[in-house]
């Protein structure tokens, strides 16, 4: 078992077994190349992708299809044979997410997205040639698009409103332990 | 006569000569239109070759999305459905390499 400082979750012990190897890191980070996955919350969609190297760093991932179901990946014979990857049953995609101070307005990087290969667990940030995929895909307008096609819940204003709700109170409740703390 | 100023080389080429960088790569200057260069590249299948700015931009994307802290998620988890059948993005295999000019 390693056990890993880490600034979000304070430490961590990680099984040699879980951690994720990115032999070319992220692009950016090329010196960061053991990870490991940790689930943000049941029922979440969000995965944290949590540095080994560096404790600071962390992602949150995604998967691209639950936002946009018609979402695909090109990848060269060189990705392939870098991932060992034998078939794309093996093969997980997810994109790392921005969110900026408004909620409503995160993004999913679907032109840079990760490939992971179950088999060995090693991964590897690419970019596709794609030009309809950008850096910063807005999930909420993707998730609006699809749903109101098929005729579900869409977004509310309602839901929105109770997010921000949510991270003002959530943020009140911070402000407040910093002044006691302070003290 | 090559320059070096603040780390970048700066060299002169005319059309159809080259540069090589170790023992792997070169880019050569392929034609000149007006204010455009176009610029062959040759390297190992191996070597990842994106132009410039795209590489840039998502270096500043990931260096931002490192950033994210835990109380982002407050909240927005059920903003995106997650009951649907975990299903995962299909992937092609590029069969030839493109040209990448329609980038």
């Amino acid at each position: 078992m390693l056990k890993v400082q880490t600034t979000r979750f304070g430490e961590i012990e990680v099984d040699e077994k879980d951690i994720i190897q990115l032999p070319s890191g992220l692009i950016g980070f090329p010196e960061l190349q053991r990870y490991v996955m940790l689930d943000h919350d049941k029922d979440s969609p969000f995965k944290w992708l949590q540095s080994l190297d560096d404790g600071a760093i962390a992602f949150v991932l995604i998967n691209p299809l639950l936002f946009k179901p018609d979402y695909t990946v090109e990848v060269t014979s060189a990705e392939v044979s870098d991932l060992e990857l034998s078939s794309e049953e093996d093969a997980v995609i997810s994109a790392i997410i921005t969110i900026p101070g408004n909620p409503e307005h995160m993004t999913a990087n679907l032109k840079a997205p990760l490939v992971f290969n179950l088999k060995n667990r090693k991964g590897k940030q690419i970019i596709l040639n794609n030009a309809a995929y950008t850096t910063r895909h807005n999930i909420l307008e993707e998730v609006r698009k699809h749903t109101t096609e098929e005729g579900g819940a869409a977004v509310s204003q309602e839901m929105i409103e109770q997010v921000k709700a949510t991270q003002e109170e959530a943020k009140d409740t911070r402000k407040k332990k910093e002044v006691a703390n302070k003290k | 006569m090559p320059w070096r100023v603040t780390g970048v080389l700066v060299l002169t080429r005319k059309i159809g000569e080259g540069i090589a960088i170790g023992d792997d790569v070169t880019i050569i200057v392929m034609q000149i239109k007006g204010k455009q260069v176009r610029l062959g590249i040759k390297a190992s299948p191996t070597t990842i070759v994106h132009r410039e700015e795209i590489y840039r931009k998502i270096q500043e994307e990931n260096r931002l999305a490192a950033k994210t802290a835990v109380s982002s998620l407050d909240g927005i988890k059920g903003l995106i459905e997650t009951d649907k059948e975990a299903q995962k993005v299909p992937i092609k295999q590029q069969v030839r390499v493109t040209k990448k000019d329609d980038e």
